[in-house]
């Protein structure tokens, strides 16, 4: 079952300085199958946050289509959750109250909102925060509401926008296993941007690999490493490292950007 | 381990006690006014300046009580504060609703912001004339002056708190399934809010100060009106007794209306309280 197809998708803008017409995306195709998780790779600057932006309807694409469920989709909507970067939590709503909002806009009744909403809090392990407000918690656990508000809706898709980028490199570590135990739980589609090749390969089943501007799709790597996954233990395994070390070849030259994955060689 | 740590507490209490102090509430508002009020007061026991000009707190706490007997300041009183309740009511009534629609639509603002600027730049006071002119010595002739002052930075401040908005959260909301009106309702208006808040604070201000001066010019009565009244017929403690009663005014509203609205949304939300540069 595919769960989100991407068919020649391409975006060309006009930069505002220089007046230069800029292809930024060439063409890429993809799809994400129904509780898969894919990651998007590339060098800096090759749009894979503008395909994100496309997927989620808040960027209109040049030529191409985005299909989620086989229903060509345009504009937002609720069947595209998105994990921002910068979180976007609703600063003047509890944690309940944004883990909520989804389902809210659904007119689900307030008792089984309430309760589904606790549900994934808990998943998230943020239990016991649901009346707090999103600038009383740290970096890391804005982030995991940031995950709860987009599972509670049950979105055919899930879209993280380099999810844990501003997050420190511990705290990245445990939100990582993490999201890797709620995916293993409950399968969610993901849709992952990232530009570390370690974070990639340690979340995903498949990986895109995009090449610099106008970006096309260089490779699509299968990650077949077992799961549970946990990151002393996957991370240790030899088939890791080749594929870590696959993608970052492929990236290579032009790609300064893109974090490498440890011991390339 | 006992000397070093026996060392500071002195001081430490010294600075238990202070905390103390500034954590009554009592203390900490009329506290900064004690040395004022005693600088007032020497000055006037010292006659430094004539006393038919110049005239000490007993003299003002005297008439005040006065006043206060003979009905005259609690009918002025009520009589400013009915109006500036008047005028913030419909100034919020014209204000909120043309401020979020020239806020939400790219060509409403663009073609009134010229004309945003040109009338904000008439003072208020300057429409007394035409105004006096239209309506009268009348409640509608102040009404419509405090009005005009209150719709200005309310309006700026709601463009201002709508452009402040971030759009990822926007975006967020609409990815979570929230229509336009959603949008508007759950994210543009509580974002907007800090904003929006100082400009009522600073609407409210100019809007009370251009009350006072309605009131001198067009006043039958009102505290600006006993002020000039006042001073027309040389009585210096009732020209003193009307700026301390407008000043003691504008402390209650900030401290009983402004101030626990702006705790109870920008401060618990945790958003920069922009109002705070405002004052």
């Amino acid at each position: 079952m595919t769960a989100l197809e991407i068919n020649g998708l391409s975006k060309d803008y006009v930069d505002t300085y220089t007046g230069e017409e800029i292809t930024a995306i060439g063409e890429v195709s993809f799809t994400v199958g129904r509780g898969e998780f894919v990651s998007i790779l590339g060098p800096s600057g090759c749009g894979k946050t503008t395909v994100l932006n496309i997927i989620a309807g808040f960027v209109k694409q040049t030529a191409g289509t985005v299909k989620v469920g086989g229903r060509v989709v345009d504009g937002p909507g609720p069947d595209r959750g998105v994990v921002f970067q910068s979180h976007a939590l609703f600063p003047w709503k509890t944690v309940l109250g944004n883990a909520a909002f989804g389902l809210r806009m659904k007119r689900v009744p307030p008792k089984q909102r309430e309760a589904t909403a606790r549900e994934y809090l808990e998943l998230v392990g943020l239990g016991g925060f649901e009346h707090k407000y999103p600038h009383e918690l740290s970096g890391g656990m804005q982030q995991r509401l940031g995950v709860a508000r987009v599972l509670a809706n049950e979105p055919d898709v899930m879209l993280m926008d380099e999810p844990f980028a501003s997050i420190d490199a511990q705290t990245r570590r445990k939100l990582q296993e993490d999201l890797t135990r709620v995916f293993e739980l409950r399968r969610p589609t993901v849709f992952f941007v990232t530009h570390d090749i370690d974070e990639a390969v340690f979340l995903s089943d498949r990986v895109v690999v995009l090449s610099k501007r106008p970006s096309i799709v260089r490779e699509i790597v299968t990650i077949d490493l077992p799961r549970p996954r946990t990151w002393r233990e996957t991370t240790q395994l030899p088939e890791f490292r080749h594929i870590a070390n696959r993608i970052t070849e492929l990236l290579s030259g032009g790609a300064e950007d893109v974090i490498p994955a440890i011991d390339a060689d | 381990m006992d000397i070093t740590t026996r060392a500071p507490v002195r001081p430490k209490r010294v600075f238990a006690i202070r905390r103390r102090l500034f954590a009554n509430p009592v203390v900490r508002v009329l506290g900064p006014f004690v040395p004022v009020v005693l600088l007032w007061w020497l000055l006037a026991e010292l006659k430094v300046f004539p006393g038919a000009f110049f005239v000490g707190p007993d003299t003002v706490v005297g008439e005040f009580v006065e006043l206060m007997r003979k009905g005259v300041l609690p009918g002025y009183l009520s009589d400013s504060l009915t109006r500036l309740m008047y005028g913030v009511g419909f100034g919020l009534l014209i204000g909120l609703p043309l401020g979020f629609a020239i806020a939400m639509s790219f060509w409403a603002r663009r073609l009134t912001w010229p004309l945003l600027l040109f009338f904000q730049a008439i003072a208020d006071i300057a429409w007394l004339p035409i105004v006096i002119v239209w309506f009268g010595f009348s409640l509608t002739a102040v009404t419509f002056v405090i009005v005009y002052t209150i719709v200005f930075p309310l309006v700026l401040g709601i463009v201002a708190g709508v452009e402040q908005v971030p759009h990822e959260l926007i975006r967020a909301a609409r990815s979570l399934g929230a229509g336009r009106l959603r949008v508007f309702l759950e994210v543009i208006v509580p974002g907007a809010l800090p904003s929006l808040a100082s400009g009522i604070r600073t609407g409210l201000g100019y809007g009370w100060r251009a009350l006072v001066a309605a009131e001198i010019i067009v006043g039958t009565s009102g505290v600006g009106f006993m002020m000039f009244d006042a001073r027309r017929v040389g009585d210096v403690a009732e020209v003193f007794l009307g700026m301390i009663v407008l000043g003691v005014l504008w402390y209650a509203t900030d401290a009983l209306v402004l101030a626990p609205f702006e705790r109870a949304t920008v401060e618990r939300w945790g958003l920069v309280r922009q109002a705070e540069a405002g004052k």
